[in-house]
Order: structure tokens, then sequence, then C-alpha cells
């Protein structure tokens, strides 16, 4: 295998299973949500925050989610200087 | 590190800073490809779900939007050029007045994309174009057949080169489908990959290429369709394929299965559009769906989108398909219909 190709084992199976729309070209990709820590929102989000509004609105307010979840982190004395808190 | 950036995914798919709408102008199709999962029946897109888009969309970047992604998919969208026309310019309107960027882009078969098309729609900023082949043209005309019967690989090769002549700042994606059987047709030295490299991928960045395994996708000639045995000789032949694009002269930056940035999140999944809170597909009928693959399944439909631009969504619907964002499980992110419409607990070239 190339050295290009290094990861691509780990991604090859995914990849594969993404419906055609899903390989969009770069110019494609949402905005970067810079303004976001980096954390790990996800661990946090439930149903609730996933409720979409008549106008298209998540409910989720991802900032402070993301705020939350730092807090959470830093009490717990995680990793959370390593990942953008 | 993948946990930031994977982080950051999740993020970008539950901000009310992006809108990602997917629509079809019409879900008719000029091609009957052997492998196609849709059925055609909704024709046209109506008027009243045409102003529902632009109200939904004039609503949100009012409030501060700050990229609105348009793709037309279909059915051939070009089928129904008139409203993608009218979508494009009317949402590009929209978004410029209010200070939304607006990225779009189409997923078509070619055949009707003219220069003159392309440059109105690289005007309304439409400038993503992903295009399919099945491989040269005695392969291609065998699966990609218009109604008519007749093979589309002259009109398609036809679209790509005006696409490769325009002037205009591009992406675009050449899908390249295969199946075990016609995989000694895209290899070698006098193959079709080195062909399309040269071509059109080589030494222009504007272009890419993305090869994927046919699978048995849910249409009528499923069990005539050859495909691999496993997803792991689809990937390893996909690793040949990219090979020989390499050394056609491909820059690996023109390869999707080996990008690892903003589409990809930890050990390289991509988060489906159909996995994110803040991405829709608006049926020509005003459905409102998520996934492009499924259209027969009524699981798919989680609302509807009305002539005021309301986008009435069912939640208890919804939520299955954002159930990765809550458990981070990388299929149901990478491929939701698999985990939850067709019960997968691993990926599979089954997936379109």
């Amino acid at each position: 295998m190339s050295k290009n190709k290094r990861w691509l084992s780990a991604a090859a199976l995914a990849a594969s299973a993404v419906p055609a729309m899903a390989s969009v070209p770069q110019a494609m990709s949402p905005a970067e949500p810079s303004a976001l820590p980096l954390a790990a929102v996800a661990t946090g989000l439930t149903a609730a925050d996933l409720i979409v509004g008549l106008d298209g609105t998540v409910a989720v307010d991802v900032r402070a989610h993301a705020a939350a979840v730092c807090q959470n982190a830093n009490n717990g004395g995680s990793q959370a200087t390593n990942n953008g808190c | 590190m993948r946990v930031d950036a994977m982080s950051a995914q999740i993020a970008g798919a539950v901000t009310n800073d992006h809108l990602h709408l997917i629509v079809n102008p019409t879900e008719r199709c000029n091609l009957r490809c052997a492998y196609c999962y849709e059925t055609f029946a909704l024709g046209k897109m109506p008027q009243t779900i045409i102003s529902g888009i632009f109200r939904l969309v004039k609503r949100r970047a009012e409030k501060g939007l700050k990229t609105f992604r348009l793709e037309f998919f279909g059915g051939e969208p070009l089928v129904a050029w008139d409203v993608v026309e009218r979508l494009a310019r009317g949402l590009l309107d929209i978004c410029r007045a209010n200070g939304t960027e607006m990225l779009g882009g189409m997923t078509t078969n070619g055949v009707l994309l003219t220069r003159s098309r392309l440059d109105r729609l690289a005007a309304c900023d439409v400038r993503a174009f992903q295009v399919t082949l099945d491989g040269p043209k005695a392969v291609h005309d065998r699966r990609r057949v218009a109604r008519q019967g007749e093979g589309s690989f002259d009109a398609v090769w036809k679209a790509l080169e005006t696409l490769k002549a325009a002037p205009h700042s591009l992406d675009v994606l050449i899908r390249m489908h295969f199946d075990p059987t016609t995989l000694g047709h895209l290899l070698g030295a006098a193959g079709f990959v080195r062909r399309v490299s040269t071509a059109l991928v080589k030494d222009d960045e504007r272009f890419r290429l993305h090869f994927h395994a046919v699978g048995r996708w849910g249409g009528p000639h499923d069990d005539e369709t050859p495909v691999f045995a496993s997803a792991v000789d689809g990937q390893a032949a996909i690793e040949t394929l990219i090979d020989e694009a390499l050394a056609a002269g491909c820059s690996p930056t023109q390869f999707v299965q080996l990008r690892r940035d903003a589409d990809l999140g930890e050990a390289g999944h991509a988060i489906c559009y159909a996995a994110r809170a803040n991405a829709f597909v608006i049926r020509s009928d005003g459905r409102v769906a998520k996934c492009t693959v499924a259209f027969e399944d009524d699981r798919n439909t989680v609302g509807r989108l009305s002539e005021d631009g309301d986008l009435i969504i069912d939640q208890p619907r919804h939520l299955p398909w954002l159930q990765g964002l809550i458990s981070g499980d990388p299929l149901a992110l990478s491929c939701p219909a698999l985990s939850y419409l067709w019960s997968k607990s691993d990926p599979s070239t089954e997936a379109a």
C-alpha cells in the first residue's frame, strides 16, 4: 500500500457505505464551525437538543452546549485542554 | 486530535449557522440505469414548493444564516431546467441580500449539461458537479441507458469536456462505478482510468475522482446486478483503481477516498447529510426526506414543506436519523439508512 493511502483501510469500509451525495467536493463542505470550542459536543446531545423548528433551526445551542461539555470535562479532570476547551 | 475533529464535525451537523437543502426539481429521469433504485413517479416541482423553499431560506438568511448549501438531485435535475434555474437564481439573490454564502452543486448524469447551462449555473454559484461514468463506452452504454434504450456515454463525455473547457472555478467529482465484471476494463495501460485521468483529472485540481462499487440498491434489476462478495473485496479494488490513477499522474488530493479533512471525522467516517440535523431533502412534491437512496421507504419521509416556507417536521420520525449525533456511532453517522432502515451492523457496498 502506498504512503498516500496509509489511512485508507480505516476509512474505506465506511466510505463504501456513504451514499452518493455524501461524497461532496471540498468547496461544498459546510463552513467550519470555527467559533465553536472543539469540545466533545456529541457526548452531551440529547433528543431534545435535536428538535427542529418550523424554520429548520435545531433547538440545541451548540455554543452553550460545547461550553457545558467543556466545564464538565474540566471539572472531571479529563483531557479537556487537549480538545479545545 | 480525532476527538476534536469529530466534535467539530458534529457541531457542524447541528449548528444553525448552516442549512443544507438537497432539492429534487423533478424525480423524472432521462436515463434508466441498470442498477437504479428510483421509481421516477414524481414530476416537476410546482410553484407552491418553489415558493416554500424561497420563503424558508429567506427567513433563515434574514436571521443571520452564514452558509446555505444547495444541491440539486432528482431524478435528473436538468430534466426540469426551468425549476433549477429559477431556484438557483432566486436563492442566490436571497443569500446575497442577507450576507449568506451560498454553495451550490448538482448531481447530474450530464446528458443535458450544455455550455450555456453551465455558464448560467456558475453565474448562480452552482459550481459543484457530480457526474457518473461506468467505464468505457461499451460498458457505460450497457448500464446507463436512455429511456429509449441508447447509451449515454457520448453525451456524458461531452459534458465532462464542457466542464473541462470552461473557465469557471468548479469542483467536478467524477464518480466511477465498477463491479467485478467491469473492473478489468478500468485497469491497465489502455484502461479507462488512465484515459479519464489523462484527459480530465491530471493537473486540474477542479476535478476529482471517486470510485464506487455498484451495489444492489433496491431497483428492479438487483438480482441481475453483479456485486463484490464482500466490502473488503470492493475496498481492495478501490485501492487498485486509485493506484492506477496515481500512476497516471493524478494527485492524492484528487481522491475522495484519500481525503482526511472536513468531510471526514474519526477513523475517516463521514457524517452523511442524512445524519445531520440541519440537512433536508426537499422532494418535488414538498415532502421532506433525509436520505436520497431510500425514497420508497416511508420512514424516510420526516415532514413536509409548506408554501409559506414552514418546515413541518415530524420529530419522532426525524430523530432516528440523528441517533449518530447522540451516540457517536460511526455507522449511524456515516450511513443512518444502513443502521436505521436496513439494520446493518457493518458497512457494506449495498449503500449507493
